[in-house]
């Protein structure tokens, strides 16, 4: 036995520990004590190895025996525990016993040789004492297990007497087993019976049932049990009693049955849920809800009500519903105010739904509610947003009253209901006007889907009349201010049409007569109509009910919709009235949009009529790409390009290609303000022809894009004009200028030429060379101004120069000899004169003009010499001539002809020739007006010019001029007799040289002269010596007070002043006004001195 | 308007051109004439022979004057920036007989700018307002001339101004005229172009240029240059 022993040392000492080694192995030559050290060793060692005996030494380097020990204990190791200790301690070992050691040895000299057997002693009676406990605890448990069940346990005999009665018999029946022991089963349990009878001679085995049924405690009180009853049969087999197992299951039992309720509460929320899942309709909600409460509550009778106020009510016009009337009380209108007047009460102070429960109210409210035979009433207010209706449940049962659980379900019901409701009505409203929407989508699409008026009007009586469900409906247009014309219609066949029909503003009645105003009307019932003759009017017509609705856009009235509904009377809903309201304002928009798409149709039409039919190109271009978008039929004929080749190219491309950029800067730099505007533009036509346009582009706004609009105006025929036009105001201009410059001019060398004349006088005549200086300067002077005088005559178109009927031949004659001088000797001039010539009709300094230019045109054109013929004769045109500068007409001609031999010109020149300004001579050579000049005074002359010329064999000027009555010209030659005389002459010239040129002049003639340098001078001359002056010469161009006025004044003075006006330069008309304020001569500067001699005297002659 | 019109110029020019040989024919015989009878002259010939010689070079002053204006460009072409103190100076030197003679006072008022002008024009065109200015100060006055500038924005504004007889508002615009001249003082000498060539000078250089004055203090001649000369030439965007 000792052999099995393992024993565990914890000895620090190892000297000690060898010696209980040794005293073991003395006693047990096996080996079955191990040692440790320390206590953490032997608590590691625990771990790993069981022990049947520990000897611990009291003093361990890590804890002490006691502390050992309690820990030994704390792990519950009831290994037996023998300590060893160098120094007894009485109170350690007391305290050491009390914790459980089982020995305690004090280390004396032998101490070890006991040990084994110590240690022996010790484990056996551990062993022992193991063994007794474990059988006490067995006999305590069996006699616990029927104590300590909770079950109650019961026997009884045959006579259903208690005979054992447990002590959870007695917990739960709070009787104690002396107190029931011999009393009747049914004290504690009297539902239950058991029966004996047919067991008595029955079965040998025993008998189980189970069963369960109220109990009654000691305290009265009900524990719902459950029963296991088992008979007892004796060793005969007889039945000698019962043993009953009784279980409290009060608890399991209510909880089961609150379990239930729960259910049928969960299954009735649920089926309301699902009443209210499935439908959104109010009215469904709440006989479904009703029903169904009243058949959970086992309600005798159960009624809605709606508030007036409601949509139901309001909808259905009626109070209460179907069952509402099996009840006289539910009908009576009197109740119903009372029972809504109370419910108002009740809501007032809760806002929100409630459950009204008949026994909790007050009396009198009490007997409000309980009509008819019933006993309970149970109301549940339902108050979604500002509506409420009632649910009622009526029961016979008196007192019925609302358990907790049912307040809390029919609370519950009531919120879903409340919610439900809420949903509904908004669903209802959403649903009312999506489908008024809807409706007004259909109707408005089909009204838009046409800009036609007729189109739209009938659409929109068509939809109204569907939708709407009118019998008759109507568009009347308003066709005057105050008259509206049914032009549409939409109506039963069974019913009358009203199309056609008038109706005047003045025909109706104020009430009507608002619709003109934008009121809606709205019958009901036209029999109530307060108006007879408007009521018949409309029950003639089979009019039950209408409505009219007036069409308006910007308060004006386009027409009135009118729905008739002839087969009852309808009342008109508030929904309807509102969509036919929406229809109205849509159909005035579409009405309006048809209006102004017209009206932008037929301004659009008007717009391309013009773009098609303009007399400008116009091409509408993309303002970002350039690109042409648009051209008419006036850019395609402008361009060339057709169409579609336009639509190909960039705006810019229209123009010269080297200025396109410029272009393209122009182009974008377009704005709404700046427009571009290029007079002297350019379009590259197809055939690459240049084309002089004028252009305009703008910005074009077309609602979401921006156009240039360019527009092209072919500028050839205005350029020309243009030109033309040009030429002529620039001669003006430039006339007045030189005219100007043509004054201080003459002026000067009219002096120049008056003292050379007067030079020459002086000089000996033998003098030549001085003579011949002199007439140099001279000369000079003549050629000076001519220069300018020239000028002036281009510029102011020489009109001022009368035509006369001359012999052409004199004045070539007179003018050739005076060409001599001015023509080199290596030209040889052949004049070839036609005796006999016609007259012809013009100025004879112009003739000379023509024949002056034209033969020194010939002597530039021969520089080496050569041949000028200068011929004239008759010549008959029969035929019209064409390339001649001036209109050849048939008829008599005199022809002038100046012909050279010289180097002829090109017949690019010759075609240029008589243009101003152009001129093949070096710069300073020439005007380049001459020809010009020719051309002009042949044209108004009514001739015209040929022109025969080949290069390096000269060129012939053929001239014709319109042959007149064969008389003898009138004007002779340059024959003239300077006179003198004796008179006084007061000369007016602001011109210092002039003044007196004109002295030394007029004294040379033997004249006294008086001399006034500007016109005040001149008055207060000529006033003082008014008696003496015989004749005033006057010039017209003076600063300070100018010849006129100076006339003016003179003329004041002495109605009869002889005055004679001199002048360089004076526009003609100046000069027939002069002529009219009554002078008496005119002469133009600068005159030859013996002009001017001659001019006075004859002037003075006539005096 | 005249002045931009290119035929105009050119008819001037041919005018100018034409004039000027019968007057070199006149100026040189009636020299001859002179030199060859000047001591056998009788005084009325002499007078007589003065006069051709006196017309002759009034017209031959004319003509030249015209030329001078006709042959000013429209467009002034991209010049450096001249001094404009510079010009003055130039100016001023080309009168130094008249200035002299006259005692006439030219103070500059301020620093003259820099501007991007044609030189030789702008000369004369400060020459022509300078001789203006001291032909119409009366003869018992001495000139006194003020030069000054003002920078605008955009512009330069230059101004001369006299102490002479002034100018009547009437006449702002005609002073500008070709062959405009103002006779109030006899004495007074000169082609009648002198400010239509300044105003033809000015206007060529993008500027412009106007009287303002007060008839007892004197006239003002201001003229505007442009500070950044734009010389874009092409299209026309209005």
């Amino acid at each position: 036995m000792a052999e099995r022993y393992r024993i565990l040392l914890v000895e620090d000492e190892e000297e000690h520990a060898q010696l209980v080694f040794m005293a073991f192995q003395k006693e047990w030559p096996k080996d079955i004590v191990k040692s440790v050290y320390s206590a953490q060793q032997m608590l590691a060692c625990l771990k790993a190895e069981q022990f049947d005996l520990f000897i611990i030494d009291y003093s361990l380097p890590d804890l002490d025996g006691i502390q050992l020990i309690e820990e030994l204990n704390r792990q519950e190791i009831q290994t037996p525990i023998i300590i060893i200790t160098g120094h007894g301690n009485e109170v350690v070992a007391v305290q050491l016993m009390k914790l459980g050691v089982s020995d305690y040895l004090v280390k004396a000299n032998n101490f070890p040789a006991s040990l084994p057997s110590i240690a022996h002693k010790t484990i056996e009676s551990h062993r022992l004492k193991r063994r007794f406990d474990v059988a006490e605890a067995h006999l305590q448990f069996q006699a616990l297990m029927l104590d300590n069940v909770h079950d109650a346990i019961i026997g009884i005999d045959t006579t259903t007497s208690i005979i054992y009665w447990n002590k959870g018999a007695a917990k739960i029946f709070g009787w104690q087993a002396e107190d029931i022991l011999g009393e009747p089963l049914h004290k504690v349990i009297p539902t239950f019976t058991p029966d004996f009878s047919n067991l008595q001679n029955d079965s040998s085995s025993p008998l189980q049932t189970t069963t369960e049924g109220f109990g009654i405690t000691s305290q009265g009180e009900h524990p719902y049990l459950a029963l296991r009853i088992r008979t007892i049969i004796d060793k005969n087999g007889r039945c000698v009693g019962s043993l009953i197992v009784a279980q409290d299951i009060t608890k399991e039992k209510t909880l089961q049955i609150q379990t239930q309720q729960q259910i049928r509460h969960a299954d009735i929320v649920n089926r309301v849920l699902s009443i209210v899942a499935t439908t959104t309709n109010i009215k469904e909600i709440l006989v479904n809800v009703s029903n169904l409460l009243a058949n959970a509550f086992q309600a005798d009778k159960h009624w809605r009500h709606a508030s007036s106020d409601s949509p139901l009510g309001h909808n259905s016009g009626k109070r209460g519903t179907a069952e509402l009337r099996e009840d006289s009380w539910l009908t009576d209108k009197e109740w119903l105010n009372a029972l809504e007047t109370f419910l108002h009460k009740q809501l007032n102070s809760h806002n929100r739904s409630l459950i009204i429960d008949s026994q909790s109210l007050a009396p009198e409210e009490q007997r409000l509610l309980l009509q008819g035979n019933f006993k309970s009433q149970i109301l549940m207010v339902l108050r979604p947003n500002t509506d409420w209706y009632v649910l009622g449940l009526a029961f016979n049962q008196e007192n019925r009253t609302l358990s907790e659980s049912e307040r809390e379900i029919l609370a519950e019901i009531t919120y879903i209901v409340t919610l439900a409701l809420e949903k509904a009505l908004l669903y209802k409203r959403t649903e009312e006007s999506a489908l008024r929407e809807q409706l007004i989508n259909s109707i408005t699409r089909s009204m838009s889907q046409s800009l036609d008026t007729k189109v739209i009007l009938k659409a929109v009586c068509e939809e109204i009349y569907h939708n709407i469900k009118a019998d008759r409906v109507l568009f009347i247009d308003i066709i005057q201010p105050d008259c509206g014309l049914v032009i549409h219609e939409q109506c039963k066949e069974q019913w009358n049409k009203l199309t056609g029909t008038r109706y005047l503003r003045a025909d109706c009645n104020a009430q009507v007569q608002k619709l003109w105003d934008g009121h809606i009307l709205v019958v009901d019932k036209v029999a109530d109509f307060f108006d007879s003759r408007l009521k018949n009017y409309f029950l003639e017509n089979h009019v039950q009910s209408f409505l009219a609705i007036p069409v308006r856009s910007d308060k004006r009235l386009l027409g009135i919709i009118s729905l008739h509904q002839c087969e009852s009377v309808r009342h008109w809903q508030p929904v309807e009235i509102n969509l036919m309201c929406d229809i109205a304002n849509h159909c005035a928009v579409v009405l309006n949009n048809a209006y102004l798409y017209n009206e932008s149709r037929k301004s659009e039409e008007r717009y391309r009529s013009l773009f098609d039919n303009a007399n400008d190109a116009i091409v509408i271009a993309d303002i970002k790409t350039g690109r042409i978008l648009d051209a008419n039929s006036m850019a395609e004929m402008l361009t060339g390009y057709d169409f579609d080749s336009l639509l190909t190219m960039p705006l810019t491309a229209l123009h010269p290609l080297d200025e396109q950029t410029q272009y393209q800067y122009n182009y974008s730099n377009i704005t709404k303000n700046n427009l571009l505007h290029l007079r002297d533009a350019t379009v590259i036509r197809k055939n690459g022809e240049a084309l002089p346009i004028e252009l305009n582009a703008s910005l074009i706004d077309l609602g979401a894009e921006q156009v240039i609009q360019a527009l092209l105006r072919d500028m050839t025929e205005q350029r020309k004009l243009e030109k033309q036009l040009f030429h002529a105001q620039r001669l003006e201009s430039i006339g007045t200028l030189t005219g100007g410059i043509a004054h201080d001019f003459n002026n000067l060398l009219a002096g120049i030429l008056g003292y050379a004349e007067l030079f020459k006088k002086k000089l000996d005549p033998g003098n030549t060379k001085l003579y011949n200086y002199a007439s140099i300067i001279e000369q000079s002077a003549t050629h000076g101004a001519q220069l300018a005088q020239r000028l002036v005559a281009f510029a102011r178109g020489n009109v001022e120069l009368k035509a006369q009927l001359i012999d052409l031949n004199v004045i070539v004659s007179d003018t050739l000899k005076l060409l001599e001088r001015a023509l080199n000797k290596t030209i040889e001039i052949q004049p070839s004169l036609a005796a006999n010539l016609p007259a012809v009709q013009i100025n004879p300094t112009q003739l000379q003009q023509i024949l002056m230019n034209l033969c020194i045109n010939a002597r530039d054109a021969m520089p080496d010499g050569g041949l000028l013929i200068v011929a004239t004769q008759s010549s008959a045109i029969a035929t019209y001539r064409t390339n001649t500068v001036g209109a050849s007409r048939q008829g008599d001609y005199v022809l002038l002809t100046v012909k050279d031999t010289g180097k002829g010109m090109t017949a690019e020149v010759a075609s240029r020739i008589f243009e101003p300004f152009f001129t093949t001579k070096e710069i300073g050579k020439g005007t380049g007006l001459g020809l010009a000049m020719v051309a002009n005074i042949v044209k108004e002359a009514e001739g015209f010019i040929e022109v025969d010329t080949q290069v390096d064999s000269g060129t012939a000027f053929n001239i014709y001029f319109p042959a007149k009555l064969p008389e003898r010209a009138l004007v002779n030659s340059t024959t003239k007799t300077a006179l003198g005389g004796y008179e006084t002459i007061l000369v007016i010239d602001d011109e210092e040289t002039l003044r007196y040129l004109a002295k030394d002049t007029l004294e040379s003639y033997g004249y006294k002269v008086l001399l006034a340098a500007d016109g005040l001078e001149a008055i207060e001359v000529y006033r003082k010596n008014m008696a003496e002056i015989d004749l005033v010469l006057l010039d017209i161009v003076m600063p300070r007070m100018n010849g006129r006025e100076v006339l003016q004044q003179l003329l004041k003075i002495n109605v009869n002043v002889q005055v004679v006006v001199a002048s360089g330069y004076c526009p003609p008309e100046e000069v027939e006004q002069i002529w009219r304020h009554g002078i008496k001569g005119f002469i133009p500067k600068p005159y030859q001195i013996e002009d001017l001699a001659t001019e006075l005297r004859l002037v003075l002659d006539k005096k | 308007m005249f002045g931009k019109q290119p035929e105009f110029d050119r008819l001037i020019h041919l005018l100018t051109h034409e004039l000027k040989s019968p007057l070199v024919t006149i100026l040189g015989f009636s020299a001859m004439l002179k030199e060859e009878c000047q001591p056998t002259l009788d005084p009325q010939s002499a007078t007589y022979l003065n006069f051709i010689i006196k017309a002759a070079y009034r017209i031959d002053a004319q003509v030249s004057a015209l030329s001078e204006w006709a042959e000013v460009p429209h467009n002034i072409n991209k010049t450096p920036e001249i001094d404009f103190n510079e010009i003055v100076s130039s100016a001023c030197l080309s009168l130094k007989e008249t200035i002299q003679d006259r005692q006439a006072q030219i103070v500059i008022v301020n620093l003259l700018p820099k501007v991007i002008c044609d030189k030789m024009l702008m000369t004369k065109l400060m020459a022509h307002l300078l001789v203006n200015a001291i032909n119409y100060t009366p003869k018992d006055r001495i000139p006194h001339i003020e030069i000054g500038c003002q920078p605008t924005s955009r512009m330069y504004r230059f101004w001369v101004k006299d102490n002479g007889i002034g100018i009547d508002a009437s006449l702002y615009k005609r002073v500008f005229e070709l062959f405009y001249r103002k006779k109030t003082l006899r004495e007074v000498e000169g082609s009648g172009l002198g400010l239509s060539l300044a105003q033809r000078i000015i206007v060529a250089h993008k500027g412009r240029i106007y009287v303002r004055a007060n008839p007892d203090n004197g006239s003002c001649f201001y003229f505007c240059l442009p500070i950044n000369t734009d010389y874009r030439v092409n299209g026309s965007v209005t």
